[in-house]
């Protein structure tokens, strides 16, 4: 394995001439009888063209090398010619983000983090399927992407959505949820449990909903 | 060192967020009696202390127990609140009782800061971030002339409650108590209440089949804190540099409104009914300030359920029924009677939010 790593790199010497005469002919006598080496070669080659934007010319030699179909490298660099490379354009609309907990969680055990991955994935289906409110999300990537899910409006009766979980991931939920969740939490002093538990209960986890 | 140790902690309170998932009903007393008990000839460390089993008392007892408990004490502690499903919501509280007056300072220790403060019933929440205080009465926080009179009795056809043996948490040993709901409308709780105060240091809400949907615990706690009255007094009073906002409430009565209930559900009472401002803006319908959304509120006297009655055609629906469960709150969303569309949140199963929902009826 590492010769034939130190072989490459000396093929790639001699391709670029910067090998003497005497390690030239030897590495050259070695190559006609290695595959591995004739390969590099080949791909060296092929590397170096493409950087150079002359792919084409030797082209030719690295296909049979690699046994690729002759028309393989022409179809292959006509798709690649096709390709239109363009820089990545900002989203419409800020995806929704992750709630920095997620970053700053990192004491907590793996399992858990992957437990609030979960949560998220779960809560995006309920943004768009469950409480149903569409086009919450505005018109960004994920709407469109949530919209296939909600599509057939008029079929869906009742949709039943276990959300057992990671309220943290509550920023992609409707608002108006949120609203009227809070609204609960306000008025669900009326118990014996309320006090003291209850009402350290709600003011702990109220904040999960702004 | 102490980073160790406090790493560890932490890992023992997630493994204890999971754990109960798979505790049942009544493995409780059987996991406190499996604790290792010291040596009896141990001469070195702590000695070995007989724990005196929780009194026996009935249900009302022992709420007027935990009740009374936040009337008597100052604290300050760590607060945290664990999902079954892994969210953990921690907060820090200082709690002080003098007389009739109780204050607290609750301070958000997870999510966006922000700090809410009580005086009896009133409470006001500084979200620092908006530069927004929300000011509210919380109409039944610490008034519950029934428990005070000895007890409501309807209670007791709905619940039971039983020792369940001894335990510590946050450094105290507590009494443990299990509260049975009699029918399958309700959720059950499990209550860690220390032995002198009665406070309430740890609760459990609990399913039928005994899963722990929820909970919530002092993590550390100081039951002999100096807190001074006046100075939460001074921060409640501080509202300078915030935009006080007040809840738009207007109080009125179900029946005024033109809705009723067709019987009585599950030993649920109402508790108060009002047409609240909503601030989210309805996304169809004429613009302006949107329609008030009607709360109608009831309690078994443990558990509460907020009925929201709103026009069905203010914002686009998917469906004409949406449940969704978060910890120990269940929600529903249901078209009734065409028009309408009812928004059902309560700590209690599903099903009680349904039998809401089918005996909903409309007066006009």
């Amino acid at each position: 394995m590492d010769r034939m790593l130190e072989n490459r790199e000396l093929i790639s010497d001699l391709a670029d001439g910067r090998l003497d005469d005497a390690d030239a002919a030897k590495l050259l006598a070695q190559m006609s009888a290695d595959d591995d080496a004739a390969v590099s070669w080949d791909i060296y080659h092929l590397s170096r063209d493409v950087l150079r934007g002359e792919w084409g010319m030797a082209a030719g030699a690295a296909d049979a090398a690699l046994g690729l179909s002759p028309d393989f490298m022409v179809r292959l660099r006509t798709r690649l010619t096709e390709e239109r490379i363009e820089p990545m354009e900002p989203l419409p609309q800020p995806m929704p983000v992750m709630p920095q907990t997620l970053q700053a969680e990192a004491a907590n055990q793996p399992l858990f983090r992957w437990r609030m991955v979960a949560g998220l994935a779960s809560v995006v289906a309920v943004a768009a399927v469950g409480w149903g409110v569409m086009g919450q999300l505005g018109s960004g990537r994920f709407s469109e992407q949530l919209a296939v899910n909600s599509a057939p409006t008029s079929g869906v009766q009742a949709v039943t959505v276990s959300l057992p979980g990671d309220e943290r991931a509550v920023m992609l939920r409707d608002p108006r949820l949120d609203e009227l969740l809070a609204a609960h939490k306000q008025a669900a002093g009326a118990s014996a449990l309320q006090t003291p538990a209850g009402f350290l209960r709600n003011a702990t986890f109220e904040g999960a909903s702004r | 060192m102490s980073f160790a140790s406090g790493a560890d902690n932490l890992r023992r309170v997630v493994v204890g967020a999971l754990l109960p998932l798979v505790t049942a009903v009544g493995s409780c007393s059987g996991a406190l009696a499996a604790q290792p008990q010291p040596p009896a000839q141990a001469t070195v460390g702590p000695s070995p202390v007989v724990k005196p089993a929780p009194p026996e008392l009935d249900l009302n007892q022992w709420l007027l127990r935990l009740h009374n408990a936040s009337s008597r004490k100052a604290y300050v502690g760590t607060f945290v609140v664990m999902s079954a499903a892994g969210g953990m919501y921690s907060s820090r509280i200082w709690h002080v009782c003098d007389g009739d007056v109780q204050m607290e300072r609750i301070d958000a220790l997870t999510g966006p800061p922000r700090s809410t403060l009580r005086r009896n019933d009133q409470v006001i929440t500084f979200l620092p971030e908006l530069r927004v205080a929300r000011a509210e009465k919380r109409e039944s926080l610490g008034v519950f002339p029934n428990l005070r009179r000895g007890g409501d009795p309807a209670l007791a056809n709905l619940y039971q409650a039983s020792a369940q043996g001894v335990d510590r948490v946050a450094g105290f040993d507590a009494d443990v108590v299990q509260i049975q709901p009699k029918d399958a409308q309700r959720f059950g709780y499990r209550i860690w209440s220390e032995k002198k105060s009665g406070l309430v240091v740890k609760i459990q809400t609990l399913d039928a089949e005994g899963r722990v949907l929820e909970q919530a615990a002092f993590s550390e706690l100081d039951l002999d804190a100096n807190v001074k009255m006046e100075k939460l007094a001074q921060m409640m009073a501080a509202t300078n540099g915030y935009r006080v906002e007040h809840p738009d409430l207007t109080k009125t009565t179900a029946q005024q409104e033109g809705w009723a209930l067709k019987g009585p559900v599950a030993g649920f009472q109402t508790v108060s009914c009002y047409r609240r401002g909503m601030s989210a803006v309805p996304m169809i319908g004429p613009k302006g300030p949107p329609e008030p959304t009607l709360q109608w509120t009831f309690s078994d006297g443990l558990a509460t359920v907020s009925l929201f009655i709103e026009p069905y055609d203010r914002q686009p629906r998917a469906a004409d029924e949406v449940q969704l469960s978060m910890g120990a709150t269940q929600t529903l969303g249901k078209r009734v009677l065409g028009d309408w569309w009812v928004t059902l949140v309560g700590e209690v199963p599903a099903q009680t939010l349904k039998l809401f929902v089918q005996n909903l009826e409309r007066l006009k």
